[in-house]
């Protein structure tokens, strides 16, 4: 392999995790913008997504169906079910708190994400486990320019491309979706044009749960799931969200494809075992220099009150 | 005799977005008098009070007290110079007791610093204790002693006012800035601040403030400085303002001028 | 000289050596371990109480520092320097004292750090680590400040794990002693297990010593204040970025001390210590700003945690018991409000009862 071929491998490893961060990304990003919460969560999102769909695919194959409906019914399954605790978490612990401080509602995402994560280890066990390909196999690779990807790559960047589409039709042309805009910009506006706001901030965990969870499923055959890897996820989609300026979605696309590609290319000058520390470092300098982001001005990094 | 200037604003000018919230404002503030400065809502008072104290950053212009500049300095060195001021919704440390409240305004004039703090060195013990005399007297002076212990959060609000004052005063202040202080008070609570303004006023500081009440500018101001869409509109004694034409048809429309 | 305020230092005094007297009375000394580690948890906690509860600044990565003065410690006095000693620098060292000569557990000759010349460079370097993480993160709020500190811990454990010298994902074993004064060893001799005791329990005194001192002076209230409006404290001349730097870089030492003490103690450092939200949920159920219901909070969970009594449910527990607080008493259990009302309660079924007996 030449030169060029090396710089477009790194490539595409770069948008194929770029996708997925930009995906986490835009989950805080909508329940940000709703709640003023950032959910320390979101990462837990994916890994539970992907731990459902591997359970249920396993029980379906097993009860006889073929390998193609089980893992889309699998999948389909565990987002409807990662919805659900998305709606039950902010139902227990969020929709009834007074007037929280920002340090609170910290608190408690985190406090969520760490009883998420062990529950899993309970439920699942500390081993890792993968999803089937979504088509092909582990071996199978497809050829681009010199570059050797997996169709599970193209399936990634496919999938996030079709949700960030999506959600931009969603929240610019549904009733709904601006609903929830609305709610974004002014909560008791809102309130007072009739919008129902107490579901809009249920819709919007709601939503980037089922996010979380077909971003989980779409990385699992190719990261391998483990009951650990949720808060990497959130610190990594947290950093793209920062990136691209805190609830700007469509920024934090641009922001996605930056840090995925920049961490793959890390792997050329620093060991692969620090791949997480270069992410972490670009959070904590952009925080210092400029935590409104590539693409925020100034006075809007002033946090959203709940 | 001329008095010496105290605060000079020169040219000042802030704008959000394509809003000129103060507009190439200019005036002096002479020392140890009362000045007002009014102007219907939206005019650029609180801006400019918060351009002198350093909240807000200026675009152009310069500030200058006691004849040194004070542009874009940091609101706690803005502080360390001379100026404290009272904000429009009272800002007292709500956890904190009406004593400690008051001694934490003291902190400018005292020198124990971190380490010394840390070691519990006697001079830091010192210090404490002038601390807490002085603002002790303080609370004397307001009459708020008895509510010493009380936290600041359990306190009715004219007392809140008060205390806020007294915390502003302990700092040792030359240039208070008062935002709005009789916002929210009524007619007797009013007169007893005009008569603490007064009192302040004849301790040596001078007083620039923003207020609505027209009849408490008249009663106490020296000087009264007239603001319009951020531009400075007219200023003068109180009769001068009072009759001035520009300024009636800016606050009641053209047809009162 | 208000002295009323190292009253209840003095109290736990006692109650330590009590403690130790019970133990030993009871034949339970064995107990005696857990507290001593608990102790060097504890000072984590009042320096975090520090931050989170007095000025305000949530850190959510403070396991950092702890790993920071830990494994510093660690590695200079258990790495072989000796494939260095041509090197007229480490030769220096060797004869100024700071590099020594021992024996290890298999007889053979190191070359290390002294632990006392170790414990010194791991503190600096600590405090360095805070001044470098802080100057850019203490200005931010809010949910900035949780991501950054937390993205701090995160990434102290990911180049805990990736480097050999640091032993990756397993611990650095076989750490030596940590000889102080008067002969007293920090280690986990069986045999020195009282004199550690009261080693941790004294470093515990004096951190609160230096926190109530802080607590009642000028810079104490002027955390206060910028936890209570830091426009207002920044109005009043309070430089607050560098007091809230202070009190940062403040509470990582307190973090870092911890960590060596216990390093020697347990005579090992592992990747696990990276437990940040621990701390943060037990300053939660403390009371954000009751110190000593902070340490109280610390010495109990920490004791149970260590004794295994949450068994594999260790992490979920205080998981669980963070969201609870946040949930239901964000102040924190032993917050001093709470306490008042409920003594007023008391005391107002005391009168009445005793209205009753004398009608």
């Amino acid at each position: 392999m030449n030169i060029s071929d090396i710089v477009l491998q790194y490539f595409f490893a770069g948008l194929r995790v770029g996708s997925i961060y930009a995906i986490v990304a835009i989950g805080f990003n909508i329940i940000y913008n709703t709640t003023g919460v950032i959910n320390f969560a979101q990462g837990e999102f994916l890994i539970i997504g992907a731990l459902l769909a591997i359970s249920f695919n396993s029980l379906l194959v097993f009860i006889g169906l073929p390998g193609v409906p089980a893992l889309i019914a699998a999948i389909i399954l565990a987002v409807f079910i990662t919805t659900a605790i998305g709606a039950a978490i902010e139902f227990a612990f969020i929709s009834w708190l007074k007037n929280p401080s920002v340090l609170r509602l910290i608190v408690i995402t985190i406090g969520i994400s760490i009883v998420m994560r062990e529950g899993m280890s309970y439920i699942w066990g500390i081993e890792t486990f993968a999803l089937p390909f979504f088509s092909g196999t582990e071996g199978t690779s497809i050829k681009i320019m010199g570059a050797s990807i997996s169709p599970q790559d193209i399936w990634i960047i496919g999938i996030c491309v079709f949700l960030v589409l999506v959600l931009y039709l969603f929240f610019k042309y549904t009733l709904t979706g601006k609903a929830m805009r609305a709610c974004a910009a002014n909560r008791t506006a809102a309130s007072l044009c009739g919008i129902n706001v107490k579901l809009m901030i249920t819709l919007s965990f709601m939503i980037s749960a089922a996010l979380g969870a077909l971003a989980g499923c779409a990385i699992s055959p190719l990261a391998k799931t483990n009951y650990e890897m949720g808060s990497a996820f959130a610190i990594k989609g947290f950093t793209v969200a920062i990136i691209g300026g805190l609830g700007n979605s469509m920024a934090a696309v641009a922001g996605g494809i930056m840090l995925g590609l920049i961490e793959s290319f890390s792997v050329s000058i620093l060991p692969m075992a620090y791949r997480d520390a270069v992410s972490i470092g670009i959070l904590l300098l952009i925080l210092s220099i400029k935590p409104s982001g590539l693409f925020g001005k100034r006075e809007e990094s002033a946090l959203k009150e709940y | 005799m001329p008095k010496k200037t105290l605060l000079d604003i020169h040219n000042l000018s802030r704008a959000f977005g394509g809003l000129k919230a103060v507009n190439n404002v200019s005036f002096e503030v002479s020392s140890g008098i009362i000045q007002a400065i009014i102007g219907p809502n939206g005019a650029g008072k609180t801006t400019l009070f918060n351009l002198i104290s350093g909240r807000l950053r200026v675009d152009s212009g310069s500030i200058i007290f006691k004849g040194m500049p004070i542009t874009g300095l940091k609101p706690y060195k803005i502080a360390k110079s001379g100026i404290t001021c009272t904000f429009q919704t009272t800002r007292l440390f709500q956890h904190m007791t009406v004593l400690e409240n008051v001694m934490a305004g003291c902190h400018i004039r005292s020198r124990a610093d971190f380490v010394s703090c840390i070691l519990g060195l006697p001079r830091t013990w010192k210090e404490e204790r002038k601390m807490r005399q002085a603002s002790q007297n303080l609370l004397e002076k307001f009459d708020l002693m008895h509510y010493a212990d009380e936290y600041a959060e359990n306190l009715p609000f004219g007392k809140q006012r008060l205390v806020e004052f007294a915390r502003a005063l302990a700092a040792g202040p030359e240039l208070l800035l008062l935002d709005e202080p009789a916002a929210g008070l009524n007619i007797y609570e009013t007169e007893e601040l005009a008569k603490f303004i007064l009192s302040i006023k004849d301790s040596g500081i001078t007083i620039l403030i923003v207020e609505h009440d027209m009849s408490l500018v008249m009663d106490i101001s020296d000087h009264i400085v007239v603001l319009d869409q951020g531009r400075l509109l007219t200023e003068g004694s109180p009769k001068q303002v009072q009759k001035n034409p520009d300024v009636v048809r800016v606050y009641l429309g053209e047809e009162y001028a | 000289m208000d002295h009323k305020r190292y009253y209840p230092i003095a109290v736990l005094f006692c109650i330590v050596i009590v403690m130790q007297l019970l133990l030993a009375v009871t034949g339970t000394s064995f107990f005696l371990k857990e507290l001593t580690q608990a102790a060097y948890y504890t000072i984590v906690v009042i320096g975090l109480c520090l931050l989170i509860g007095y000025a305000g600044q949530i850190s959510l990565g403070h396991a950092g520092f702890f790993a920071i003065g830990g494994y510093t410690s660690a590695v200079l006095t258990t790495f072989d320097f000796s494939i260095f000693s041509s090197s007229p620098f480490i030769r220096f060292l060797h004869t100024i004292g700071f590099i020594i000569q021992r024996e290890d557990l298999y007889g053979k000759q190191l070359l290390t750090f002294s632990p006392m010349v170790a414990f010194i460079l791991a503190v600096l370097f600590s405090a360095l680590a805070a001044i470098a993480i802080g100057i850019p993160v203490i200005r931010l709020h809010g949910h900035y400040l949780a991501m950054a500190t937390l993205g701090f811990g995160v990434i102290i454990k990911a180049i805990i794990d990736a480097t050999t010298v640091l032993g990756a994902h397993d611990p650095i074993t076989s750490v030596p002693g940590f000889s102080l004064f008067f002969g007293l060893e920090v280690s986990s001799k069986i045999p020195l297990r009282i004199p550690n005791y009261y080693i941790s329990w004294g470093v515990v005194i004096i951190a609160l010593v230096i926190c109530i001192n802080l607590i009642h002076s000028r810079a104490g209230r002027a955390l206060r204040s910028i936890h209570g409006n830091e426009v207002a404290a920044n109005s009043l001349g309070i430089n607050t970025t560098r007091y809230k730097l202070y009190t940062f870089i403040l509470s990582a030492v307190f973090a870092a001390i911890a960590g060596v003490f216990l390093t020697h103690y347990n005579g090992s450092i592992g990747p696990s210590v990276m437990k940040s939200v621990r701390y943060v949920a037990i300053v939660a159920v403390g009371g954000m700003a009751n110190l000593w219901g902070c340490v109280l909070m610390s010495v109990v969970l920490t004791f149970l945690s260590l004794r295994g009594v949450f068994g594999s449910f260790d992490d979920i527990v205080f998981g669980a018991i963070l969201i609870a607080m946040m949930l239901f008493a964000p102040a924190g259990l032993l917050n001093l409000t709470r306490l008042k009302l409920w003594r007023e309660k008391i005391l107002l079924m005391i009168r009445k009862y005793a209205k009753k007996d004398s009608a």
